[in-house]
């Protein structure tokens, strides 16, 4: 619990350990609320908001506000909700923003919005216990440091406050919940399922992903994820879990669906055509960051199937090679790459959805020092940032660029997601190996101590460090 | 016995063909067509701005019993060509025009129900309902569009369940009473009218365009006119007497010229208008032939009728010179000759506006990617409110938002707004390539005052097959109609056709808006594919190598050479103890 305290303590050994203080998050998360509530309500930035609710890269037509607001307004007298080809969202929200008044639905996103943020703080600070070897030691200075905040790994861990400051910071992030898109929402249940599953609750965990399932479809994926955290959490079997988790998810499910029927009117092949659907074959073809919408414009036709059923099918093959790979050991890392997997792959991705990866990122600050390419990454976060709009204008406003110029980035965004990604993995990788290596070292130096020279002598770890290898 | 059948097939071909060609005599015509009416009708009318009107209108009629009875199958001056493909699709009424050009109503006034078609193709069928569920109605529509597209060598195939509509409000007056019919309105308004388009249309005429009115048709001219309106109009009426019914043809020709255009006098005749003069004989199977000239609003002496023979009626209050042409024998052309144009000229610019309603549409804030689509509704009325609908019928590519159409109010000349009255909006939401966006408002625009109905919408990205060529152009997206209750306030105005009802409604239909969509690279498909799977393929090397790789390491020059494999368990065990 100590590693909530504040990054600059000085470690003094003999010191109990001190009480959990939130004030660094709390500062954090007021901060981080205050910087949307003045971008959502005062007027003289009236004109970013309305750039914001209709740019193609904060929202897409899954997500977007307007569509939300229409389905409000056909919810609010009695009409047919999916008659349309506009509402793509579950009927899961309308009651609740129906009995809020409009004015008060930006302060509603600000709030999820500064739930994830929270939701971020709790999964890095329990990730410290759930995932040691993300901590193991790698040499001996690690060995005599004081868990805490400063030195881990050889790498500098981030406090929770800095992980939700982080997330909270990120232009893109703030972007997304100004533009008032739906998607803040799903990432809020996805977060919060997380949150339960590091908790050992499977039940509300599954809840929260049939939220984020209904809304985006792509969140299912991340069901034997959280139930290999709540197996870290609960000490159960793998084998007991993630048929746990499903079957809770499709009881969920047909609570959800049971609801819009019953309770809702509402016809349920409906429902599930126009969200789910609507995902999965992906019918509007607007331009967003994705990689969907320009292959599926210039399709032949008789190839489009065979695409869309690829491309979906895509983002679900990195599920069995990330757990295989770290599933038992560092759950939540899967989690935070699974995001990026997915905010790259899926049909209708937004800035958003990029905003929870490099959220979820600094929990893994520790091994930032393994980053081969960087540069490389902030290369292209800076060019796509700057060009991303400037291209979309001059294809659609100036006509003085085409489609090709936007799609381009968009390739370009996936080959920097490509290299940000594979430095996460190999960074882990390499301080896994070291932790292992350096644990190896001191068996070995152990044993042959106890050998040796005798039990009751002192163990010295090994000057020279761990094998860097 | 082989002789005598050789004799009749003689004489039931001799028939035949003098009643095709129309060299017949008259007393041979009528004996072929007892049943069959056919009468044609001419007017003209000098417009408020000096412009021409010319109206053609020819009506064949003929009785008609139930659907699928066999008398509907004899023939007589009625297109069997037409007459087939409407008894087969069960079509009760059917409105086809082929347009060119927009009525000005601002200029030319409120016109005669139906002379103002909006630009572009328009096909409103009513479909009988009997024993016919939506299935078999769209099937009997594709085969109903399929047809009229061969007879008429239009692209109306293209009227497809993407862009027809079924309105609620619009056209309700003329829903059909003696059955229940279902109205199927569609619309192409890019497709051009030509010659191609006439021809076939001329063709099913008894006389064809050979003799009489139609004869003075030339295309050439006729597609310069200012506006241009081609028309088939077919409906059934019956007597509520003895129920007898009477299929009616009308076939119309709306056109407007400009003779200031071509001799920089009002001055006008066939000649200088059709380059035809009136010389070609009357039409034998006509039962009537006339020529309806509307005089002018002006000083005698100033204008010339010639020949000036003409007998006079008074038609809605206004004079107009008839002739019967039928017994016309003067191949002299008529002219109408303005000795002192000035009265004319001057009343072009001093004229009051022959409307007190106008109607504007247009598009505001609009890229694209989105915009709105806004009408402006001008009631100039000092005095009296005016009940408008609005009808709005969109490609499922303009995706509309219900929740942001909005009426406003200004008073003219003041500029602070005031609410908008909203009888009610019938709103269809479009659905992705199956049908368009269907919005009707019935709204009350109060007495002097500027009224704007606006709504936001979104366009859709369409695939790369679905452009059309010339992508660039963007979309013409159909006229509004605006639909008008007078209650008895028509200003008077053009009286025109013979038995014209004056009815209470008048449609006006508003200007078309052309919309560009984002325009994909359509030279790219091949290179999208490949680049788009390259990226992804090295995304999918990247993640598999890095995940699937084992890492080993061989530390040289230390004691132990074993690969370090250790399980993370095993790590927290050591860890822990």
């Amino acid at each position: 619990m100590s590693e909530c305290g504040p990054a600059h303590a000085a470690p003094v050994p003999s010191s109990p350990p001190r009480p959990p203080t939130y004030r660094r998050l709390a500062a954090a998360l007021t901060l981080g609320a205050a910087v949307r509530l003045v971008l959502q309500y005062v007027p003289a930035v009236a004109a970013l908001r309305t750039a914001a609710q209709s740019s193609i890269l904060t929202t897409t037509p899954l997500t977007r506000w307007s569509r939300l607001q229409e389905a409000l307004y056909l919810y609010d007298r009695g009409l047919p909700l999916y008659d349309n080809a506009l509402v793509h969202q579950p009927p899961l929200l309308l009651p609740l923003l129906s009995v809020i008044p409009a004015s008060m639905h930006p302060l509603l996103l600000t709030i999820v919005d500064t739930a994830v943020a929270a939701g971020l703080a709790t999964l890095a600070r329990r990730q410290r216990e759930l995932e040691p070897a993300a901590h193991a030691p790698i040499d001996a200075d690690d060995d005599h440091a004081e868990p805490g905040p400063k030195i881990q790994g050889g790498g500098v861990a981030w406090t929770p406050a800095a992980v939700a400051l982080a997330y909270l910071l990120n232009p893109l992030s703030i972007l997304s919940c100004v533009a008032m898109d739906a998607g803040v929402i799903e990432r809020g249940a996805m977060i919060a399922a997380a949150v339960f599953a590091s908790g050992g609750d499977s039940i509300w965990a599954s809840g929260a992903i049939t939220v984020a399932f209904q809304m985006g479809f792509y969140p299912v994926a991340l069901a034997p994820i959280l139930a290999l955290i709540q197996r870290r959490a609960t000490q159960l079997s793998a084998f007991g879990v993630i048929p746990a988790v499903i079957i809770s998810i499709l009881m969920w499910n047909i609570i959800f669906y049971t609801f819009y029927t019953n309770v809702m009117e509402l016809d349920g092949m409906a429902v599930l055509k126009a969200t789910t659907g609507f995902v999965l074959s992906v019918p509007d073809l607007q331009p967003n960051l994705g990689i969907f919408w320009y292959l599926l414009t210039e399709v032949f036709d008789h190839f489009r199937g065979f695409f869309v059923m690829v491309f979906q099918l895509h983002p679900f093959v990195y599920l069995a090679p990330i757990i295989m790979r770290f599933g038992r050991e560092t759950p939540i890392f899967c989690l935070t790459v699974y995001t990026g997997v997915l905010a790259t792959l899926k049909a209708y991705p937004t800035v958003g959805d990029y905003a929870l990866w490099l959220g979820l990122l600094p929990i893994y600050a520790n091994t930032w020092k393994y980053f081969r390419y960087p540069f490389i990454t902030a290369n292209v976060a800076v060019y796509c940032a700057f060009l991303f709009p400037i291209m979309h204008a001059l294809w659609t406003r100036f006509a003085s660029g085409n489609a090709n110029f936007f799609y381009a980035l968009t390739l370009v965004l996936v080959l920097g997601a490509t290299v940000l990604q594979a430095d996460c993995l190999h960074a882990m990788h390499v301080r896994l190996h070291h932790a292992h290596a350096y644990a190896v070292d001191k068996m070995h130096a152990e044993v042959e101590e106890s050998e040796e020279v005798g039990a009751d002598q002192v163990v010295e770890g090994p000057g020279n460090g761990g094998g860097r290898g | 016995m082989n002789r005598s059948l050789a004799l009749v097939a003689l004489a039931v071909l001799y028939l035949v063909a003098i009643a095709r060609t129309g060299h017949a005599d008259a007393t041979h015509a009528k004996s072929s067509s007892a049943t069959d009416v056919f009468t044609e009708h001419l007017a003209v009318d000098t417009l408020p701005d000096g412009k021409v009107l010319f109206a053609f209108d020819f009506v064949t009629k003929r009785p008609w019993s139930s659907p699928g009875s066999r008398a509907n199958e004899n023939y007589d001056l009625f297109p069997r060509t037409l007459g087939q493909v409407l008894d087969r699709f069960g079509v009760e009424a059917l409105d086809l025009t082929m347009t060119q050009g927009r009525w000005m109503h601002d200029a030319w006034g409120w016109p005669v129900d139906g002379y103002a078609a909006p630009p572009g193709f328009d096909v409103r069928a009513w479909l009988r309902t009997e024993s016919r569920n939506a299935t078999t109605l769209d099937k009997d529509w594709v085969g109903l569009t399929n047809a009229l597209s061969g007879l008429f060598c239009g692209s109306l195939n293209f009227l497809d369940a993407t862009n027809i509509a079924t309105p609620a409000l619009a056209y309700k007056d003329r829903q059909v009473s003696r059955v229940a019919t279902v109205l199927r309105h569609g619309r192409l308004a890019r497709e051009a009218v030509c010659t191609e388009n006439l021809t076939p249309w001329g063709k099913l005429l008894p006389c064809s365009t050979k003799a009489g009115l139609a004869a003075t048709l030339n295309g050439y001219r006729l597609f310069d006119a200012d506006y241009h309106s081609i028309q088939t109009l077919v409906s059934i009426s019956c007597t509520s007497k003895d129920g007898a019914c009477t299929q009616q043809l009308t076939q119309r020709v709306v056109a407007v010229f400009n003779p200031l255009r071509q001799s920089n006098k009002p001055d006008w005749s066939f000649t200088s208008l059709m380059d035809r003069p009136w010389s070609r004989p009357a039409c034998a199977l006509a039962a009537s032939s006339t020529l309806h000239v509307t005089l002018p609003d002006l000083p005698a002496g100033t204008f010339q009728l010639h020949p000036a023979d003409y007998a006079t009626v008074v038609i809605s209050d206004k004079l107009v010179a008839t002739f019967d042409l039928k017994r016309w024998s003067n191949t002299n052309d008529f002219r109408f000759e303005f000795p002192d144009p000035a009265p004319l000229l001057n009343s072009v610019f001093d004229h009051p506006p022959p409307t007190d309603f106008s109607v504007s549409r247009y598009l505001t804030d609009a890229g694209q990617e989105r915009g709105i689509l806004a009408a402006d509704l001008i009631n100039h009325r000092q005095v009296g409110d005016r009940t408008a609908q609005y009808t709005d019928v969109l490609p499922w590519f303009v995706r509309e938002y219900l929740h942001t159409v909005t009426y406003t109010c200004y008073p003219l000349g003041h500029a602070a707004p005031v609410d908008g009255q909203v009888e009610g909006v019938w709103f269809q939401h479009g659905i992705d390539r199956q049908r368009p966006t269907v919005m009707e408002v019935q709204v009350t625009v109060p007495a002097s005052h500027l009224c704007t109905l606006q709504v936001e919408y979104e366009l859709a990205n369409l695939q790369y097959a679905e452009f059309r060529p010339d992508a660039e152009r963007g979309f013409e997206v159909g006229s509004g109609l605006v639909t008008l209750f007078l209650n008895g306030t028509r200003p008077a105005r053009l009286p025109t056709a013979v038995d014209a009802k004056t009815s209470d409604v008048v449609r006006i239909h508003a200007d078309i808006v052309q919309m560009q969509l984002p325009v994909p690279d359509f030279s790219m498909p091949y290179n999208v594919i490949t680049f788009t799977c390259t990226v992804l393929a090295f995304y999918f090397g990247t993640m598999f190598s890095l995940t699937l790789s084992r890492a080993v390491s061989y530390r040289i020059g230390e004691k132990t050479k074993q690969p370090v494999v250790v399980k993370i368990d095993e790590l927290g065990r050591h860890k822990d103890e």
